[in-house]
């Protein structure tokens, strides 16, 4: 096996997709002592009235992560929604931990309720908000989205995460044209992978008659994560773009020649690198 | 050729050839040789490099007859059998792929259970295709346990001249419990490593610990540990899939060889045979043990009396 995936991916205008809960808690848990390692301000929305078991606080506890000195000296603060979430908040939260110190700020919530609650473009905008910031400031936003969500609204949030999407330990984000998959593939991550792949498929256009999945950061992939690479691709190959496997190592591009992944049609898989 | 034969030729055959003199060997593999050639198929002389020149003395050339050597063609009983199956799945050999020659047994009699067994299953993998078979047993050359097995592996019994029903043919299925078969069984010794797999999560440790323990202790090739790797969370999700949770995975590691048993409690996988025969564009589980019987050297599946399932791998 390869060395491990790119761990500066829960870093940026992050999307955590979870199939389950645990998977949730896992994902969330790495988010937050990646915060704790880097000394930087960890700000989590969460309303009042969430479930005692989802709360962040004792998520945290029960992964025995020890949070109750970074509450203390106030590094970790959990705020409500009703604080208002908007751009300028976002900004003056970012200044205000600057000021006050830490390295970055990272601001994390369950995007999936606040997606339900806001309005279809009030949710484009602070998702786009969310993403400028972190491209111009050192800041770190999450966002968590179920993967039972509809499809349209995963397919518009995948679009809004530059940094890319995260599962248990599959790590996708875009690249020029098309996706790069990133750690390893298996049961565990195929609903993940199955959402984030369909939405960036929907993002191709008759411009684009090439879709490259870039795998050189894979480290790992089942049958079942081959499959969804030819099943869910097939709507785009179908309207006659060109999908394109490139940068998979030789254990993978035996496995997806041993699977006949290159003799589908509108499948070019190139040579191992 | 005679009427007799006209049958079979669509269709499966594979046929046993016991001999004791070369003019034996020599009539019967012209026979059959000229049989493929006058049907129109492929025909395919492999064997050692003496044999094969015997043969080619004999049999002459033709541009539908090949010759060649069990070291390129018979590396290995697995991978020999898919490289079998790929080659007439994809291509449109209507009038067959023909074949003779003789399993290469070798003196190293550790290995010859694997080559028994590959016979048998050559029934159950290339059953579908047109493929045909004349394996030539020498008396002289092999033990008399692997001749003695070759008589329930091969359906059809040939004198040289005709074939005869075989009635001391085992289906692959029975076959693999048979002694004569000498299926591994998990080893005696504990384990180097036990892990229990609850959820997909778990998955990933699974696959960690194999190829944290493999690369200490074992000069197993590195490519084959990736495969085999791949292969065990093949049957570890596949266990999750289909069986009852808790999976269990034992691991055990000597310097030239991987073994690894995957155990859950689960109602079991109702064909011990499953993912030897392509699965062409099915979705079931099968693809995943098709895979992974070609990443192993064994894949063996055992429903246990007590309700549990088991599947043995090992790669060398």
């Amino acid at each position: 096996m390869r060395a491990s995936g790119r761990r500066e991916l829960w870093d940026g205008h992050v999307l955590l997709m979870y199939a389950d809960e645990q998977q949730r808690r896992t994902g969330v848990t790495a988010w937050v002592r990646r915060g704790l390692e880097t000394d930087a301000k960890i700000v989590y929305v969460e309303s009042p009235d969430e479930q005692a078991s989802r709360s962040l606080i004792r998520v945290l506890l029960d992964e025995h992560i020890d949070v109750t000195s970074a509450v203390s000296r106030r590094q970790l603060e959990i705020v409500d929604p009703d604080v208002g979430l908007g751009p300028a908040w976002q900004a003056q939260l970012v200044d205000d931990g600057l000021a006050a110190g830490y390295s970055s700020v990272r601001l994390g919530g369950a995007a999936d309720t606040s997606c339900t609650v806001m309005s279809p473009s009030d949710h484009a905008d602070a998702e786009r908000a969310a993403d400028e910031l972190c491209l111009a400031r050192p800041a770190a936003i999450l966002c968590q989205y179920a993967t039972s969500l509809p499809a349209s609204m995963l397919q518009r949030a995948c679009s809004m995460h530059t940094a890319g999407i995260r599962g248990t330990t599959l790590q996708i984000f875009p690249i020029h044209d098309g996706v790069a998959l990133a750690g390893e593939i298996d049961l565990s991550d195929l609903h993940t992978l199955r959402s984030a792949l369909g939405a960036f498929c929907a993002r191709t256009t008759e411009a684009h008659p090439k879709f490259v999945i870039d795998l050189a950061e894979l480290n790992f992939l089942d049958v079942a994560g081959a499959r969804v690479l030819v099943s869910d691709t097939s709507p785009i190959r179908d309207q006659g773009v060109v999908v394109q496997v490139r940068g998979a190592g030789p254990m993978i591009h035996r496995l997806l020649r041993q699977l006949g992944v290159d003799r589908i049609d509108g499948f070019v898989l190139e040579d191992p690198s | 050729m005679n009427e007799t034969n006209a049958g079979v030729h669509g269709c499966y055959t594979h046929q046993l050839l016991i001999h004791d003199t070369d003019d034996a060997l020599v009539a019967g593999t012209a026979a059959f040789v000229e049989l493929g050639l006058s049907c129109g198929g492929r025909v395919l002389v492999h064997s050692c490099e003496d044999r094969v020149a015997l043969l080619r003395a004999a049999l002459g050339t033709h541009r539908r007859l090949d010759y060649g050597f069990d070291r390129d063609l018979y590396v290995s009983p697995m991978s020999t059998l898919f490289k079998y199956e790929r080659e007439l799945a994809r291509g449109p050999h209507a009038s067959g792929l023909w074949v003779t020659g003789t399993v290469p047994f070798g003196s190293d009699h550790s290995a010859h259970p694997a080559w028994t067994r590959y016979e048998s299953l050559v029934n159950e993998v290339l059953g579908p295709y047109p493929f045909h078979a004349l394996c030539t047993y020498d008396t002289r050359a092999l033990p008399a346990a692997v001749v003695g097995a070759a008589r329930a592996t091969h359906p059809c019994i040939s004198n040289g001249v005709r074939q005869d029903d075989n009635p001391g043919y085992m289906q692959p299925v029975d076959f693999m419990t048979d002694p004569r078969a000498g299926s591994p069984s998990p080893p005696t010794s504990p384990p180097l490593a036990v892990i229990t797999v609850n959820h997909t999560r778990d998955l990933r440790l699974a696959r960690h610990l194999i190829a944290e323990v493999a690369d200490a202790a074992s000069v197993v090739d590195r490519d084959n540990i990736e495969g085999f790797v791949t292969a065990v969370n093949e049957v570890l999700a596949n266990g999750l899939r289909h069986g009852r949770p808790p999976v269990e995975l034992k691991v055990w590691v000597d310097t030239a060889q991987l073994t690894c048993l995957v155990t859950d409690n689960g109602p079991g996988i109702a064909n011990p045979l499953t993912g030897y025969r392509s699965p062409g564009a099915s979705v079931d589980s099968s693809r995943g043990l098709w895979l992974a019987r070609q990443l192993c050297d064994e894949l063996i599946i055992r429903n246990t009396d007590d309700g549990r399932c088991s599947v043995l791998m090992t790669i060398a």
